[in-house]
Parts: C-alpha cells; structure tokens; sequence
C-alpha cells in the first residue's frame, strides 16, 4: 500500500520549502553597504586630531573616503568574493589610497574592460603612444579578498577620491 | 565549472555596472570644478561563491551626498601700469578683471575707493586722495568706458569661471601738482545669483552640512580684504602730469658808445639786452599765453636790436649797421637748458607775436615767429623744453 500524505501537509511542506527559498531570496546572505567620509580636523582638550564625518561641504578639491563593508550574514562561509567600485563620476582616485584587509587589489582604466596593477595599466596619449595610466584616470578599482568569510564575519575595502 | 560560473556572475555584474555609469572618467576640464548642486554617488557590487558555486552579485544602497559653493572670487588690475591724468581731470578711469573662480554662478557687488596716503604701488607712493570715486561694468566688453553704455553698477550672473571688466572712475582735484600719485582699491563681494538686480550677501555655512547646497568661501586674501571672506580686492593708482613753468629774466650789457662792445660799461647812452626765459620742467605740456614787462623810465626800448658790434660809435639806437632784428626782438627755443647768448643773432630775429607801446613791452607766445622757435608751436611748450625771448633798451 502507497502512503499518500494529506493534501494540508503536501501544501504546508510546499508552503516550509518556498518560505525557506524566499528567505534565501529576500535576505541577501552577504550584506554590502558603502559609506562616504571627510576627515576634519577638530580640537579636543586643547589637541587637535582628525575625525570622520559625513561629507559636509564637498566642493571641488574635497578628499573623500569611500568604504565598502561587507558582511557575511548566512550561515555558509563565502568564497572568491570580489568587490568591484566604480570611480564616482566628477571625482579622481587619489593613488595609492585603495585600501583592504587580506586582498588583492586591481584598477581599470578603460571603463572596466580589462583590470591590472598599477604598473602595467596603459592608456593611449594624444601624441598615439601608450603612457602608463595616472591614478586620476582609473575608472574602477576591484577587490579580490582571499579565501573564504565565514559565516559572521565582515570585511572592509574602501579607497579616497577628491571631487573635480 | 564552478569557476565559469563565478567568471559569469562576475561579468554580468560588471557589464550591467559598466552600462549603469557610461561616461566614467570625462575630466572635467572646467577649471572652477564640478558644479554646486551636482550629486555625486558610489556604489560598490560584490560578487562571491557559496560551496565553490556562483552567486547573485549583490549591489549596495548608494552613497551620495551634494556638491556645495565654493566660492571663490579675485579681483586684478587692468594693465600692470598707472593711469596718467592732469590736474582738474573728470573721470579719469583705472580698469579692472573680476573672475569667478568658484563653482557656482554669482553676482558681485563693487566697491571702489581711496588708498590712504604712503601705500605704494608700481614703484609709486599715494599722496593725494581723488574725489566722486564710483564704479561701472564694462558692458560690451572692449576695455573703454564709454558712460552712456557701462553704467551697471554690480557684476550680474557671472557663470562659473567668467570674468568681467569693471571701471573705477574718479576726478582728480585741480590743486594737484606734477607727480602726485593717487592709489585706488576695487573690491568685489559675493552675492548670491538668480534673482532680478543685485542677489542677497553670500553667507559662509558654519553649522554642519544640509541635505541642500552649502556654501564654503575660499577666497584669499586681496589688496585691501582677508582671505575667506567672500571678496576680493586689488588696486590701481593715477599718477598726475603736468607743467612746472619758471620765468627768468637776466640783463647783458651790449654796448656803450665809448667802448663799444669791449667790457662796456652801464653810463647813460649804454645799452643793455634783457632776455626772458621760460622752462618747462615738468612732465606735460604748457600752453603760454603772454608775457608782459614794463621798462623802468631810465631806459629806453631799442627798435633795432643793436648787436654792439665795433666801431663804438655804432652803439646808438636806430643803427643801421648794428642791427640785428627789424622788430628789436630775437627769440630762440629748444630742449633742456636755454641756448641764448648775448647780444644774439640776426638768424633769431622775432618777425611777430611782440608788441612795444610805450614802456609796455608785449610777447604774445601763440603767434611769435622767428626762425629759431620752430618747438614752439602755438605757443605750446613742450615738457623739457625753453623759451627765450630778448631786447635791448638804451640807458637815458
């Protein structure tokens, strides 16, 4: 004799697994926000020191922080995490600022065709001839953190621009 | 396989990114930079595998914030040099730049003025204050100040990296003298654009950032103004010319009856030459009107210009031999120091412009003629420049 199961629980496990699939959806298992500072120097007890702000007056030649956390907020480790940032238009990266913990870091400075160290990026003068690409031409910068985030844990990449 | 995918999901990504923000890396090439308002955006997409499989890429929120006023402005002189006026001169004009050196349009307010006295510039020193100073915009552009055209009185809607020639005018006091030096300031305050006439004060946020546009001054600091204070200021200086006319007047013994012309002698019967200089030693021309001298009683106006010459007995006035101008004048002009000598030359000899009724003697600058005034003209005498003009009279 076939067990048949009745309809009410074929329809609750149905409703168990597309609750469990539309978690899996909802909920991005990595969390990744971006936030943007200003360093201002402010004096406290009589010292001056820097703090981190939100970008208050922002005008042309205004540095900015750029930080990128990520979160692994499921319950599997996550590997091959590669985060990719585009240059905000109407700024220039100021080079040697890309920052990280435990990662690789590339730039592009064709619009995001191909992606190299710094050294090797070139780009075509008006006199025809390849120069290597100055910081202030990079299009993106990419992160490859190496090895796996496990579950819980969080990473920071991040990097400075100056508005144009 | 697993890699395949990640190489997808990564380039699916990137792709739709690279789609999103087309136009990456266009250098602004406006030297005042990105304009005020403009919102700028960052936004950052990972991509990851779970168990060596390829996920979803997963896009941050953006983080974005406002671009706010830099203001900046600065104010330059005209020429790099002063302007030359003359004593009682109206509306003597010095040329200015207004730049707007920020990211976001603005209207200026002007204000011209003063130096106080001792400020140096162009290698000059201020000893004078002009008066009525006011200021205009040059509206066409050409650098003249031409009253019935330029007669805004503020910069209106100066876009971002615009300039705009703007006129201090002033009138300089007739009491002025050769060399005196006036320095004059032109500052220029921000004021907010976007409205008909002149916008409200520019004001320097000091609270945090608002979620609209700020304002932050950048400005350095002027001639005449601190740094950060929304102006900017610079100076110019007129410099007065004119003419510094002295009158000379020597008397030469010519020749005396007995001795003629060999060391003669001041006796009754005596004749003695009178020449009157006049020195231009200042920087402008003089134009000379008349000159008049009264001869004392004791002496008498010789008619013939007796040039003393020997026989002694030649030394009578009316001579025929002796004489060296048919009016009794001779006159000579030139640069720097007078060339006249006694008893003169027959090639000076005056043709007109003098005049002799009585004791009265006459010299009518604008219409003297001889042959050796040619650098008077009109009777206008060139900055450096003499004149001299000569008679003789008998002693009675």
């Amino acid at each position: 004799m076939k067990t048949r199961y009745p309809l009410p629980v074929f329809i609750l496990f149905a409703a168990l697994c597309s609750y469990a699939f539309n978690t899996q959806a909802a909920t991005a298992p990595i969390k990744v926000s971006s936030l943007a500072e200003v360093e201002v120097e402010v004096v406290e007890s009589g010292k001056k020191i820097i703090r981190r702000g939100t970008p208050d007056k922002a005008v042309p030649g205004t540095e900015v922080i750029f930080t990128d956390t990520f979160e692994n907020v499921s319950d599997k480790a996550a590997g091959d995490i590669v985060i990719n940032n585009p240059i905000p238009e109407n700024m220039k990266y100021k080079g040697g600022s890309a920052f990280c913990t435990n990662c690789a870091i590339v730039f592009s400075a064709d619009g995001g065709k191909t992606f190299d160290v710094a050294e090797n990026l070139k780009l075509r003068g008006a006199d025809g001839k390849l120069h290597t690409a100055l910081p202030g031409q990079y299009t993106h910068i990419r992160w490859s953190y190496q090895g796996q985030l496990a579950a819980g844990k969080s990473g920071e990449v991040g990097f400075r621009a100056v508005i144009n | 396989m697993k890699s395949n995918k990640t190489k997808t999901a990564f380039k699916l990504a990137a792709l739709l990114v690279t789609a999103i923000l087309s136009g990456l890396a266009s250098l602004n090439a406006v030297a005042a930079g990105t304009a005020s308002g403009t919102t700028i955006s960052n936004q950052a997409v990972l991509g990851y595998t779970v168990g060596g499989v390829g996920q979803t890429g997963i896009t941050s929120a953006a983080a974005t914030f406002v671009v706010d006023n830099k203001v900046n402005v600065t104010v330059t002189e005209g020429n790099a040099t002063f302007t030359t006026v003359v004593p009682g001169q109206l509306a003597a004009v010095t040329t200015f730049t207004v730049t707007n050196n920020g990211n976001t349009t603005q209207d200026y307010a002007l204000a011209g003025a003063n130096v106080a006295t001792a400020q140096t510039l162009f290698g000059l020193t201020d000893n004078f204050q002009t008066s009525n100073v006011r200021v205009f915009v040059d509206s066409n552009a050409n650098a003249i100040y031409e009253p019935l055209l330029d007669t805004a009185t503020f910069v209106d809607e100066l876009a971002a990296n615009g300039t705009a020639t703007v006129f201090v005018v002033t009138d300089i006091p007739l009491a002025q003298v050769n060399n005196d030096v006036a320095l004059v300031s032109l500052t220029a305050t921000t004021h907010d654009a976007g409205a008909v006439g002149l916008g409200a004060l520019t004001l320097d946020l000091l609270a945090a950032d608002t979620v609209g546009v700020d304002v932050v001054f950048a400005d350095a600091a002027g001639s005449d103004d601190a740094a950060k204070d929304g102006k900017h200021s610079a100076r110019d200086a007129y410099k007065v010319v004119s003419a510094i006319i002295s009158v000379a007047k020597t008397v030469t013994p010519i020749c005396d009856p007995l001795n003629g012309n060999a060391f003669p002698k001041n006796i009754p019967t005596s004749a003695v030459q009178y020449a009157i200089t006049i020195t231009n030693t200042g920087s402008a021309a003089a134009t000379l009107g008349q000159a008049t001298d009264t001869l004392s009683a004791a002496v008498l106006f010789d008619p013939k210009l007796n040039s003393g010459a020997l026989p002694a007995t030649n030394c009578v006035s009316g001579n025929v031999a002796n004489t060296l101008s048919a009016s009794g004048f001779g006159a000579v002009s030139g640069t720097g120091a007078t060339t006249y000598a006694a008893p003169g030359l027959a090639a000076q000899a005056v043709t007109a412009g003098v005049a002799v009724v009585g004791q009265g003697i006459t010299i009518d600058y604008p219409t003297l003629v001889s042959p050796a005034t040619a650098s008077l003209l009109s009777g206008v005498l060139p900055a450096g420049d003499f004149i001299t003009v000569y008679f003789n009279a008998f002693v009675q």
